[in-house]
């Protein structure tokens, strides 16, 4: 008992001891590079953790400290880059955009999912040139202004249920479809669901049939070439494609309507938020 | 047998949750304790902050009662602050030496650092539909982080925006900003009482954890 508290005191007193060395030859082997304005990313070398630093001070945009991907998107606010960060895994982040506002760094989740191996980068919307998708999150990003777009699927009301899908957006950036279990639901920015389309099961169950396959034979390849992909967001991401293929938005008045496989949409009886 | 064991332990167990339940309705107000900013002392008030959201937060008022000697008031359902504290303090853990079961044990005292964090619920001061005006307090006890959050609800969905604040720098105290999950516009303006110096920036913290902030601050 005695022998093992000594070696308990022991090994307390000299781990610090040890870890110093290699702390300092951690700091020296970082590397800082830059990613324009006052942003850098710095990270060992041959190392694919990342922490991110803003006029030379580490920052942590919804305290994650340490990211599997950051990248310039593009555009620029506040006269310094917006970037598309992934969090590692056990940050429980996910996907973020950072922009700068009023001279400090805001973060904006895109994806709530967090997977080290095959991160969500999003998915570009057929027939569009600069619109991310990011499904799970029911978010959208804008990568020409790197705005963020968030759909809501919940009627007044009524509960949450099931997590839908984003699974496109329309022209003006401003309408949105979501999949739901039993129905494609659109909603418009800001105020939320304004009408359904009876996409039932049984006709997701027949029209996803090809896109199920397709995600199981992928991912088996994958597997096959040692990698690991997260077939359930494949799935999901090939669910969109075929929406998008299969439906189109058409400017009907002031709103916009999806339209596709002969179904119509029913509008949803809409009562303007009360003031609170 | 096997019943007569079940309702002593039933009631050793409900004796016992009695006695946790006392011990919550006594600490617990000091863990999180509920004000409203309308009935602030203005002498205490390190800073007011007003807000003007883009979309009306929701707003259901509710008064939560607890205890019926030693009253204890919560609040709820609409916009708050809360403000995080913490204590450092030095304590004692109990140590033993050898096996408690053989009664050869020696019992002794080991020094420990201890941090116990508390916050305060400040809810705002409704003025309109949009605009709340909300206070920061301070604790006696308690040291500051000198951060807080700006909690509210915007027909259901939560959401959070963090703060850092300073009482030594002075800087533009009034800009706007976008909530991280659901990209709520805001704007705010932070306001010093007395004239005192102060310097208001959005602290970038996950939403829920104020006072960990996504810079080391850089305004202490």
């Amino acid at each position: 008992m005695g022998a093992s508290t000594a070696l308990g005191l022991a090994l307390l007193m000299t781990s610090p001891m040890h870890a110093q060395p290699a702390g300092q030859a951690l700091q020296a082997a970082t590397a800082s590079q830059p990613l324009g304005g006052d942003f850098a990313r710095e990270g060992a070398p041959g190392s694919s953790h990342f922490k991110i630093t803003y006029r030379g001070k580490p920052y942590r945009p919804l305290n994650a400290y340490q990211f599997i991907h950051v990248s310039a998107l593009g555009p620029t606010q506040g006269g310094q880059p917006m970037l598309l960060a992934v969090s590692n895994d056990f940050m429980g982040v996910g996907t973020l955009l950072i922009a700068v506002q009023n001279d400090t760094p805001l973060a904006r989740v895109l994806s709530p999912v967090v997977d080290v191996r095959d991160p969500d980068m999003g998915l570009a919307q057929p027939g569009r040139q600069d619109l991310l998708l990011f499904t799970a999150g029911a978010r959208a990003l804008v990568t020409s202004t790197g705005q963020v777009l968030w759909f809501e699927h919940v009627r007044a009301g009524q509960s949450q249920g099931a997590s839908p899908l984003l699974v496109s957006v329309s022209p003006d950036n401003r309408h949105g479809a979501l999949l739901l279990d039993n129905e494609i639901r659109l909603s418009v920015a800001d105020e939320g669901p304004y009408a359904t389309i009876p996409f039932t099961k049984a006709m997701q169950r027949d029209a996803f049939k090809a896109a199920w396959d397709e995600s199981a034979a992928r991912a088996r390849q994958a597997l096959n070439e040692g990698k690991r992909i997260d077939q359930r967001r494949l799935y999901d991401n090939l669910k969109a494609d075929w929406i998008n293929r299969n439906f189109r938005w058409q400017k009907l008045g002031d709103g916009w309507q999806f339209i596709g496989q002969k179904l119509k949409p029913v509008a949803f009886d809409v009562q303007p938020r009360k003031e609170p | 047998m096997k019943a007569v064991f079940a309702t002593r332990c039933m009631g050793g167990l409900a004796l016992s949750c009695a006695a946790a339940l006392a011990g919550c309705a006594s600490t617990a107000d000091v863990y999180e304790k509920h004000v409203r900013a309308e009935e602030v002392n203005p002498a205490d008030v390190l800073l007011t902050l007003d807000v003007a959201f883009a979309r009306a937060p929701d707003y259901a008022p509710r008064t939560i009662e607890y205890g019926s000697t030693d009253k204890r008031v919560e609040y709820a359902g609409y916009p708050n602050l809360d403000v995080p504290f913490y204590q450092k303090g030095v304590g004692f853990d109990l140590g033993m030496l050898g096996d408690p079961r053989t009664l050869l044990a020696v019992p002794y005292p080991s020094p420990t650092t201890r941090r116990t964090s508390a916050q305060l619920k400040i809810f705002g001061e409704r003025l309109d539909a949009t605009h709340y005006r909300f206070v920061v307090l301070p604790r006696s006890g308690w040291r500051s982080m000198n951060s807080f959050q700006v909690a509210f609800a915007v027909n259901g969905r939560r959401e959070g925006m963090t703060f850092a604040y300073s009482t030594g720098k002075v800087c533009e105290s009034r800009f706007d900003v976008t909530t991280p999950t659901y990209g709520f516009r805001m704007s705010v303006a932070a306001n010093f009482p007395g004239g005192k110096p102060g310097c208001l920036k959005p602290c970038d913290a996950r939403p829920g954890y104020p006072g960990h902030c996504a810079f080391f601050s850089g305004i202490e």
